[in-house]
C-alpha cells in the first residue's frame, strides 16, 4: 500500500462501488444469501399495490377531444418506490372497409419519467412495443365490441336522449352505424423507477383493462342538417360541395362495459446469475492452520432471482425471462441469454414457468 | 429454399445477404472500430445493431425492439473480451417481407408480430453469417428458426411458407422464434426464445423438439458452407 | 464514428493526370464513358428493382434497391385530387463506413439534396400523374413511396437512383379499387384476383451529373476571369467516389428522350461559362437516350416472363398482319 509499490489501494464507499461495479456487490450479497439494496430473498416478488377504477376524466372539456378522455385507470406501486399510472383513453375512426379484424389493437405509449424531456428512449420504445404485441397476442378485446353500433338521438327541448331509433330519421343514423369505431389508447406512466419496467407496466395496464368501458354515442338533432362547405378548389369544373358533419356527442351517464375475451395476463421476470465464492468476504479472523485446510464450499452455483428489483441487478443480470401467462395457458415467453457464463437452461426455464404460474395466481385475484 | 451469399458487400468487413422462401435481407458487420467516447467500455467490446426497415423511415419502435433482441443475444455469442474498447457494428437492411404489399396486415393485427418474427429470423441467420465472414472471434454458433402452431395444433416451419395467401391463411394460435446455441457441432443451449400467442406446456416442448431437429438439419449446410469458404479464402494456400 | 474517406496526395495526382489524359481508375477509356448498367427486377412482386453499375471488368461498384408502396390516405386539403408521392432515402452504415447510421438526411448531406433533386424531378415535371392516383376527391387517394436503399456506394448514385426510381416507377401496379356511392366498396389487394393499375408516368426523366474538374489553381483563374481561353475544366460524367472527392463543381441535368431539360442545377463550385451548359446537356442526350431503351427493355422482358402463356389467351390472329 505504500507508494513504492505503484498503485495504492483504492476504498470506495458503498454507494461508489455499487455504481462501479455492480457485479462485485451483488455477488457479494449472493453469498450472504441476500439481494443487495432490498433485501430480498432470491425468490421473493416486490409487494403490488394495485388500484384500478373507471372514473372518466377529460383533460380537455371544451372541445371534448375524443383521445383526451380516459375511461379507464389503474396505478400500481411496486415496492416501496416505483409507481405506474396507466390511463387508457378512446378515439374515434372510421371503420376500414376490408375490416375483418377479429382482435382489436392498442396504441400504448410508456414514458419512464427520468426529470428529462426528448425523444423516447429506447427503453419506452421497447416497452411500448412490447405491450402493443403482447395486447395483439393475448386477444383481449374483440372489434365488435368497440364498433359504434348503436346512435342515439337528443332532440333540443329534451333532456332524454332516445336510443330506439328504429323510427326517427333513419337515414342520418344509418350513416354513422357500423361506420365508426373506438381506438384505444394507453398512457402509462413511469414514476420513480427501479429495474426494469415492462412486466410491470404490461400488468398495470392489464388491471386497467378489467375495467374498460366505452360511453353510448348520440347526435343532437339540431345538428343533423349542418352542412359545413368544404374548400372551394382551384379546379372549376368541381362545383362547390358541401360534407355533412356529425358531431358525435357521448353519453358518459350511459357506459357500456366491455367484456374481455380472453382472461388477463400476468407477466412476471426472473434472472439467472452464477455466485462467485472467491469474493466472499471474509468475516472472522482466520486461523493460520484453516490455510491447510481445503475449502469444500468453493462451489459456483448457479441462482435464480424473480422480479429484478434494482438498478444493481439490472446490470449484472443480463440471461433473463420474462412470462405472461394466465390461468388458460401462456400468451408471451421472452428468454434471452446475454451472458455468456450465467445461462438460462431448459430446465431453468421449466422452473420458471412454474414459478411463473404461482405467481399469476397469487397477483390476478391481487389486481381483479 | 434458403439462399445465402456472402462477402457481398465490398466496403465492410463482413456481409451477408440471407433468402427465405419468404423475405430477404442483407447484413453487414464492420469491426472491430474506434468508438465514440460513450461507447467506449473499458474490459469489453460494444455491440451496436442497427436495421433498417424494407420501406419506411427507420427506427421505429418495431425496429428498436429487433435492435435490442439481437444486440443482447450478439453479447453473449461474441467474444467481447477480445475488443476492449472497441466497436462491433452490425447492420441490416431488410429488403422484402411478405407483408409490404398494401392491405396485406390488415385482415388479423397478429400479422404485426409475424412480420417482424420473419424480419428478425432472417437478421439472426444472416448476421451470424456476416460475423463469420468479418472474422469476428465467437464464443459459439447459433442458428435461428421461426415456428408458428396452427389452430389444428400443427408445427409449422415459418421460412418455407411461400406465398403471402398461404402466410395470411394460417390462423396463427402462437407463434415461436427460438435461437439455439451450438457448441462442437451439437446444439448446447437456448440463446434465445420468443413465443407469442396463447400456448401451453406441450406446445413448448412440441415447437423446442421440432426446432432442434430443423437446426440439426439447417446447420449442415451453414457449416458446409463455411467450409467451402474458409477453404476459398485460403487460396495461398498449398 | 463515421470514419471520413482520406485520399492521399500521391493518389490526388495521379487520378487528375489520368483525367487530363482522358482516362478513368476503373478502365474507362473516356470521360464522358458510363459504366456498365444492369437492371434486375424481382419476379415476385412490382416495383422492386436493383440497378448496379458495373466497372469494365464487371464488378458491383453501386448498387441501389428500390421498392414502392402505396397507401390509401387522405388527401391534402390544398389539392383534393391529387395523390402523394414520396422519396426516401437514408444511406447509412450498411453502404460504408464514411455514413453515419440514422443521421437525418438534410440539404446539407449530399443524399439528402440528391433526393429532393429527384423527388422534385418526378413531381415538378409532371413525370407521375398524381391525379391518376385520386380515389374519391377530398377524401381518399394513393401515396405512393418510394424507398431507396443504397446497398454499394461508388458514385454514380443520382443516375443509379433515377434509373431505379422510373423503372420502378414503370412497373409498379397498385390494387384496383372499386367505388361505390362515393364510398371504396372493395379494393383488390390480391392482384391475381383482379390485375393491378399502373402509375401514369408520362415521360421519363433521367438524371445525369457531371463532374468538373479546374485544372488551374483558383488564383489564376481570376486573374484571367476575362480570359480568352474557355475550356481549361474537364468535364466527366458518371465519377467514381474518388473521383467526386477531387472534383470542383458539379451540374446536375435531368432530361428525357423527347430531347427536352426538365431539370437543373449547379450548386456552387467553380464557374463555368454559361454555353457550356447547352453543351452539356446535348452531350447527356445519348447517354438518355440509351438508358430509357435498357429500362424499357427491361420491363418488357419481365412483362413477357410473367405472362407466359397470354399468347394462348390471347384472341389476337394474324389475319391483320401485314
Amino acid at each position: 500500500m505504500s507508494d513504492e509499490n505503484g498503485i495504492a489501494l483504492m476504498q470506495f464507499p458503498k454507494e461508489v462501488l455499487q455504481r462501479l461495479q455492480p457485479d462485485l456487490v451483488f455477488k457479494r450479497h449472493l453469498n450472504l444469501g441476500l439481494r443487495p439494496r432490498s433485501l430480498m430473498k432470491f425468490d421473493e416478488y416486490r409487494e403490488v399495490i394495485s388500484v384500478s377504477n373507471d372514473d372518466i376524466t377529460c383533460d380537455n372539456q371544451v372541445t371534448q377531444e375524443s383521445n383526451t378522455i380516459i375511461v379507464s385507470t389503474n396505478t400500481s406501486k411496486i415496492g416501496n418506490s416505483m409507481v405506474i399510472k396507466t390511463d387508457i383513453s378512446l378515439g374515434v375512426s372510421e371503420v376500414d372497409n376490408n375490416y375483418s379484424n377479429q382482435y382489436a389493437q392498442i396504441w400504448p405509449e410508456v414514458i419512464v419519467n427520468r426529470g428529462r424531456i426528448g425523444a423516447p428512449t429506447d427503453e419506452e420504445m421497447i416497452a411500448s412495443r412490447l405491450i402493443y404485441e403482447d395486447f395483439i397476442a393475448g386477444r383481449f378485446v374483440k372489434q365488435d365490441e368497440l364498433i359504434i353500433n348503436e346512435v342515439g338521438i337528443k332532440k333540443p327541448e329534451e333532456d332524454e336522449i332516445n336510443y330506439d331509433t328504429e323510427d326517427v330519421d333513419e337515414e342520418t343514423i344509418n350513416e354513422i352505424r357500423d361506420k365508426y369505431t373506438f381506438v384505444l389508447y394507453a398512457k402509462i406512466n413511469v414514476y420513480s423507477r427501479e429495474g426494469p419496467v415492462y412486466d410491470h407496466v404490461h400488468n398495470s395496464l392489464m388491471s386497467a383493462l378489467t375495467k374498460l368501458q366505452v360511453p353510448r354515442v348520440f347526435i343532437e338533432e339540431d345538428s343533423i342538417d349542418l352542412k359545413i362547405p368544404i374548400k372551394k378548389s382551384f379546379n372549376k369544373k368541381q362545383t362547390e360541395k358541401t360534407k355533412k358533419t356529425f358531431n358525435l356527442k357521448f353519453d358518459f351517464k350511459n357506459m357500456n362495459k366491455i367484456n374481455l375475451s380472453n382472461k388477463i395476463s400476468i407477466a412476471s421476470n426472473y434472472g439467472v446469475i452464477t455466485t462467485d465464492p472467491t469474493i466472499l468476504i471474509e468475516t472472522e479472523e482466520r486461523d493460520d492452520e484453516s490455510m491447510d485446510i481445503e475449502k469444500p464450499e468453493l462451489k459456483k452455483e448457479k441462482i435464480m432471482i424473480s422480479d429484478i428489483s434494482s438498478d444493481i441487478e439490472e446490470q449484472s443480470i443480463l440471461s433473463r425471462i420474462s412470462v405472461s401467462c394466465n390461468e388458460d395457458g401462456y400468451s408471451s415467453i421472452r428468454l434471452v441469454n446475454g451472458h455468456s457464463l450465467d445461462k438460462v437452461t431448459v430446465n431453468d426455464l421449466k422452473k420458471v414457468l412454474e414459478m411463473a404460474k404461482l405467481k399469476q395466481e397469487s397477483l390476478y385475484n391481487n389486481l381483479e | 429454399m434458403v439462399s445465402i451469399k456472402y462477402s457481398v458487400l465490398k466496403n465492410l468487413d463482413g456481409s451477408c445477404e440471407y433468402t427465405t422462401a419468404n423475405s430477404k435481407v442483407i447484413t453487414g458487420v464492420s469491426g472491430p472500430l474506434e468508438p465514440k467516447q460513450r461507447h467506449r467500455l473499458p474490459l469489453q467490446s460494444a455491440i451496436e445493431v442497427f436495421i433498417k426497415p424494407s420501406h419506411g423511415v427507420g427506427p421505429s419502435t418495431r425496429e428498436v425492439l429487433m435492435q435490442d433482441k439481437l444486440a443482447t443475444a450478439l453479447q453473449s455469442i461474441i467474444v467481447t473480451e477480445k475488443y476492449p474498447r472497441e466497436l462491433i457494428q452490425v447492420n441490416a437492411q431488410i429488403l422484402s417481407n411478405p407483408f409490404d404489399s398494401f392491405g396485406s396486415l390488415q385482415n388479423d393485427p397478429f400479422n404485426e408480430i409475424v412480420s417482424s418474427m420473419i424480419d428478425l429470423n432472417s437478421c439472426f441467420n444472416s448476421i451470424f453469417l456476416s460475423l463469420i465472414d468479418a472474422n469476428i472471434a465467437l464464443k459459439s454458433c447459433y442458428f435461428s428458426n421461426l415456428f408458428t402452431i396452427n389452430d389444428k395444433n400443427q408445427v409449422i416451419n415459418i421460412t418455407n411458407v411461400e406465398s403471402l395467401e398461404s402466410l395470411q391463411s394460417l390462423s396463427h394460435k402462437s407463434i415461436h422464434l427460438l435461437v439455439f446455441e451450438i457448441e462442437e457441432n451439437k446444439i448446447s443451449n437456448i440463446l434465445l426464445m420468443d413465443s407469442k400467442g396463447t400456448f401451453h406446456d406441450d406446445d413448448i416442448i412440441k415447437v423446442i423438439d421440432a426446432a432442434q431437429a430443423n437446426t440439426e438439419l439447417e446447420f449442415k449446410n451453414i457449416r458446409s458452407l463455411i467450409k467451402e469458404k474458409v477453404k476459398d479464402d485460403y487460396i495461398w494456400k498449398v | 464514428m463515421a470514419k471520413e474517406l482520406e485520399l492521399n496526395n500521391t493518389e490526388k495526382k495521379f487520378i487528375l493526370s489520368l483525367l487530363a489524359q482522358n482516362q478513368r481508375l476503373d478502365g474507362r477509356k473516356s470521360l464522358i464513358e458510363t459504366r456498365n448498367l444492369d437492371i434486375k427486377i424481382n419476379p415476385d412482386a412490382y416495383g422492386d428493382v436493383y440497378v448496379s453499375l458495373l466497372t469494365p471488368e464487371g464488378s458491383v461498384s453501386t448498387r441501389v434497391h428500390c421498392k414502392i408502396t402505396a397507401d390509401i390516405v387522405k388527401p391534402k386539403d390544398k389539392r383534393p385530387f391529387e395523390g402523394s408521392f414520396y422519396v426516401n432515402c437514408e444511406i447509412n452504415g450498411l453502404t460504408g463506413l464514411q455514413f453515419e447510421n440514422y443521421s437525418k438526411p438534410n440539404s446539407m448531406s449530399s443524399e439528402g439534396y440528391y433526393t429532393r433533386f429527384l423527388e422534385s424531378m418526378i413531381l415538378r415535371s409532371n413525370a407521375l400523374d398524381l391525379e391518376q392516383l385520386c380515389i374519391i376527391a377530398g377524401e381518399k387517394v394513393w401515396d405512393i413511396r418510394l424507398d431507396l436503399h443504397v446497398l454499394e456506394y461508388d458514385g454514380g448514385f443520382l443516375e443509379c437512383a433515377s434509373i431505379a426510381c422510373l423503372t420502378s416507377l414503370l412497373h409498379f401496379k397498385r390494387p384496383y379499387v372499386e367505388v361505390q356511392n362515393e364510398k371504396i366498396h372493395k379494393v383488390y389487394t390480391d392482384l391475381d384476383e383482379r390485375d393491378g393499375v399502373n402509375l401514369g408516368v408520362l415521360h421519363i426523366p433521367i438524371a445525369v451529373k457531371f463532374n468538373i474538374f479546374q485544372q488551374l489553381p483558383t488564383e489564376e483563374l481570376i486573374k484571367q476571369s476575362n480570359n480568352t481561353n474557355p475550356g481549361k475544366e474537364l468535364v466527366a460524367i458518371d465519377c467514381t467516389i474518388k473521383e467526386e472527392m477531387l472534383s470542383n463543381g458539379e451540374v446536375l441535368v435531368a432530361l428525357n428522350k423527347n430531347r427536352e431539360i426538365v431539370q437543373l442545377d449547379k450548386p456552387g463550385g467553380v464557374p463555368l461559362q454559361s454555353y457550356k451548359l447547352l453543351e452539356l446537356a446535348n452531350m447527356a442526350l445519348p447517354m438518355v437516350e440509351n438508358i430509357t431503351s435498357k429500362i424499357l427493355k427491361a420491363i418488357e422482358i419481365d412483362e413477357s416472363k410473367r405472362n407466359e402463356y397470354a399468347y394462348l389467351l390471347s384472341a389476337e390472329n394474324d389475319r391483320y398482319d401485314g
